[in-house]
């Protein structure tokens, strides 16, 4: 049984926000808190659930952008209509999360602030470009995720926020995009390696626009490749260009070795992973 | 501790307890209603023993906080019968024989049953997808994927009966 805690039940963003500044834990899902907590490793006094937040849990768009609420699911993802058209990257993440029961539970917020480096929404949101918005009884501030990611379980978040929505720039219909992940299986595997890879693409000229490539499992967090995002740029794609920029792969990864393989793995699995995914968006 | 009071739908009935925030799902659906058909395997989301259907989705219920259940429905094997008749889920995994011990059924079951609810005709592809987060040591999953394909087939005929 989970040990004894207080429990906040808000019934808006103002009372979950004035719950956190007073030093409650937040509960999304809590697919990542209640394994934590069951095994001991987390024992927090008082916990917010912030589950009946209507106001964290929709997924709306404007112009330029798709906006996520915090609260939103995997599952959501994988079903909403405007992830589907605009974000279609963020929607092969999601798909490889756990299992359907843990999609239909694991949010994003979660996801991000949980900052495991193997964390499978994480990538195609960093590729994206996206920004985060953060809320606390002071008010607002939005950082790119990629500055907000700090370490393996870090983030810059201060313990009086919430994050509370995620801001995407919204692909387009002629970006080309790949999700692909190592596990040790089909479902239910933590990433062993893992990429993310969008651009737009003229079959023609073979030239591309606009990349984003972050890479997920291979560092203490999720990062950008923005040197091979360049010689992306740069080079025709023709076979021989994919095979050497893919090769270039390894040296933006700082893995580690860990039960689920080794550094030297890893390292190889991302100029694979790379190499699979640039092959595939070209042809 | 602080007691909680939490409404919910359980298996179409309104319920309201108070009990300790610290309870799961699971243990509410077993130790306070003594509903033993819903599963304890590894407490973990690992293995789907333990699914139920939250609003029609499937979800592990060792993972989920009873407060989280605030105004939703929660169906667990025992709700999916009505009226002494079997659901077609229930019935084609008796009639395939898709159940060796047991004890991965009602999860198996559940599982499907959102799959169902979204997909009356779903491809293997999908139906293996579904099932992927519910472990099973005895059959091997081909029978269970067999019942749940006959389970899609007689579920349309029944509502093109007009029956449901
Ligand atoms: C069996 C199993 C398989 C899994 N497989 C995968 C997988 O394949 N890929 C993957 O990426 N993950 C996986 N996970 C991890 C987990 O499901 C995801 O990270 C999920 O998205 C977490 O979301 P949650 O809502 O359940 O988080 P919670 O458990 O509710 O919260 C996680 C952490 O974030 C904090 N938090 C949550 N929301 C907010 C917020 N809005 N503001 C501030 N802090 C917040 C909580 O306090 C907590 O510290 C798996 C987990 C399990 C149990
Ligand atoms: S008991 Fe819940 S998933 Fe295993
Ligand atoms: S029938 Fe025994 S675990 Fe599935």
């Amino acid at each position: 049984m989970l040990k004894a805690f207080e429990l906040i039940r808000p019934s808006n963003l103002a009372e979950a926000l004035a719950a956190v500044a007073s030093g409650a834990t937040p509960l999304a899902g809590g697919t990542d808190l209640l394994v934590r907590m069951k095994k001991g490793m987390l024992a927090p006094k008082k916990i917010v659930d912030l589950s009946g937040l209507k106001e964290l849990s929709e997924i709306k768009e404007d112009e330029e952008n798709i906006i996520l609420g915090s609260l939103v699911t995997h599952g959501d993802v994988v079903d909403s209509e405007l992830t589907n058209n605009y974000l279609p990257l963020l929607v092969q993440g999601c798909r490889t999360v756990g299992s359907p029961q843990i999609r239909n539970t694991g949010t994003l917020g979660g996801n991000i602030v949980n900052a495991s480096p193997a964390a499978d929404s994480v990538p195609p949101l960093v590729a994206l470009g996206a920004k985060v918005v953060l809320s606390s009884v002071n008010g607002e501030r939005e950082m790119k995720l990629q500055e907000f990611l700090a370490g393996p379980g870090k983030t810059l978040k201060r313990p009086d926020e919430l994050l509370t929505s995620i801001v995407v720039k919204k692909m387009k219909p002629e970006e080309r995009c790949l999700y692909r992940k190592l596990g040790q299986r089909k479902s239910l595997a933590i990433s062993i390696a893992s990429v993310a890879v969008k651009f737009g693409f003229d079959p023609e000229t073979k030239k591309c626009s606009n990349p984003g490539v972050a890479f997920g499992a291979v560092g203490p967090v999720v990062r950008r490749a923005v040197e091979l995002e360049r010689l992306l740029e740069q080079k025709k794609l023709d076979q021989q260009a994919i095979k050497e920029i893919a090769s270039k792969a390894r040296e933006f990864c700082d893995p580690i070795s860990d039960i689920r393989a080794s550094a030297e793995y890893r390292r190889e699995m991302c100029c694979s992973l790379l190499y699979e995914a640039l092959y595939e968006l070209t042809c | 501790m602080e007691k909680v009071t939490v409404n919910f739908t359980l298996n179409g009935d309104h319920e309201s307890i108070t009990v300790n925030p610290n309870l799961t799902l699971l243990e509410v659906i077993r130790d306070v209603f003594g509903l033993t058909g819903t599963k304890e395997g590894c407490g973990h989301g690992e293995c789907g023993a333990c699914t139920v259907l939250l609003n029609g989705k499937a979800v592990n219920s060792c993972l989920v906080l009873i407060s989280q259940v605030e105004g939703k429905e929660v169906t667990t094997i025992e709700g999916l019968s009505r009226d002494g008749s079997l659901d077609p889920l229930q019935a084609s995994f008796i009639e395939t024989g898709a159940i060796q011990c047991g004890y991965c059924t009602p999860g198996m079951i559940l599982s499907a049953k959102s799959l169902l609810l979204k997909n009356g005709n779903p491809s293997d592809e999908e139906i293996k997808t579904a099932i992927s987060g519910n472990l099973c040591r005895c059959t091997g999953y081909a029978k269970i994927i067999k019942a749940i394909k006959l389970a899609a087939r007689n579920g349309k005929t029944k509502d093109a009966g007009g029956e449901s």
